[in-house]
């Protein structure tokens, strides 16, 4: 559904960089450039972005 | 116990400090109390008024719990320790509320639509996305929020990472042997640096026959915070948390 607040291992709030992650990947700009930049260093932090699956507008039209 | 404490660095949410003078277990304590002692603020109960989301209540509710929000140890009391007792007052607890609609087009709703009562408090950060709205969608809520222990709940976790380990320190005629280390290191003239400045590379750092040992009582610390405190406020929290423990169980001795 939506974006975890924060990372399930340590705890960091990394969903407020998700939009940016988001908008930067699909302008064609690397992943792991743009993960460094958001300052997501851990890898823990790194996989919720990376791996999230966005689903309310799949969702949406069956409520 | 005396120890020693130098600054590294410092920006906010992230410290890097040296201890020196002190014992594992002592760094350990430090470290464990940054973790699970010191309180900070979050939203704990929730009363929802209208939720037209695909979000079921109790996800929101969660989410709302997540976002790290500013602590002010000053004007607040954790509920256990309050003088109402827990039943929730002033001083202990603080309303928040979130009112959105989705009128005609698609909405987000961020951790920064949320008006929290005391102006003190307020989110970490305004952009973590809430709740995703569609048009006519929409919700009104009512939420309190209390100060509560990261042995608790994780969303009071305030240190998202703390960490120690010994300081490695330079030696002359040490042979050479490491060709990359990571983190600080003590140079020969005793400043620290930041291995990272050289891409970890021993040979770009130090001289070609130069060694390196653990000191045995000086401990490098990073600790990162979410955001309801400035990292180096939760280091001394937690130390003044330790130091009040101690106190208890001397007390406890003694009688």
């Amino acid at each position: 559904m939506m974006v975890p607040v924060r990372c399930f291992t340590c705890g960091k709030p990394v969903a407020a960089e998700y939009e940016e992650y988001v908008e930067r990947v699909d302008e064609g700009e690397d992943e792991e450039e743009v993960l460094d930049d958001l300052d997501v260093d851990r890898y823990c932090c790194r996989r919720m972005l990376v791996s999230h699956q966005e689903l309310v507008d799949t969702v949406a039209p069956y409520q | 116990m005396e120890f020693e404490v130098e600054n590294i660095e410092g920006d906010g949410r992230r410290a890097a400090f040296v201890v020196r003078g002190a014992t594992p277990a002592f760094v350990n304590g430090v470290r464990r109390a940054m973790l699970a002692d010191v309180p900070t603020m979050a939203i704990d109960t929730v009363d929802v008024y209208e939720n037209t989301s695909v979000i079921f209540d109790e996800v929101l509710s969660l989410r709302l719990g997540l976002v790290p929000l500013t602590t002010d140890l000053e004007g607040y009391e954790l509920p256990e320790e309050c003088s109402c007792e827990g039943e929730g007052c002033t001083g202990c607890e603080v309303s928040v509320l979130l009112d959105v609609e989705a009128e005609d087009e698609d909405t987000t709703v961020y951790s920064g639509d949320l008006e929290v009562e005391d102006p003190e408090i307020e989110p970490a950060q305004d952009g973590i996305p809430i709740i995703d709205l569609k048009p006519d969608q929409a919700v009104v809520l009512e939420a309190t929020a209390r100060l509560g222990r990261g042995r608790d709940h994780a969303k009071n976790q305030g240190a998202t990472a703390a960490a120690y380990k010994h300081l490695y320190r330079a030696v002359e005629d040490g042979g050479g042997g490491e060709d990359v280390l990571r983190g600080y290191v003590e140079t020969l003239d005793g400043d620290v640096v930041d291995m990272s400045e050289y891409d970890g590379r021993v040979s770009e750092a130090f001289d070609d026959d130069v060694g390196f040992e653990t000191v045995d009582d000086a401990f490098v610390f990073e600790v990162e915070s979410d955001g309801s405190y400035e990292a180096e406020q939760m280091v001394s929290e937690a130390a003044l948390s330790l130091s009040e423990r101690a106190e208890e169980l001397a007390d406890t001795i003694a009688t």
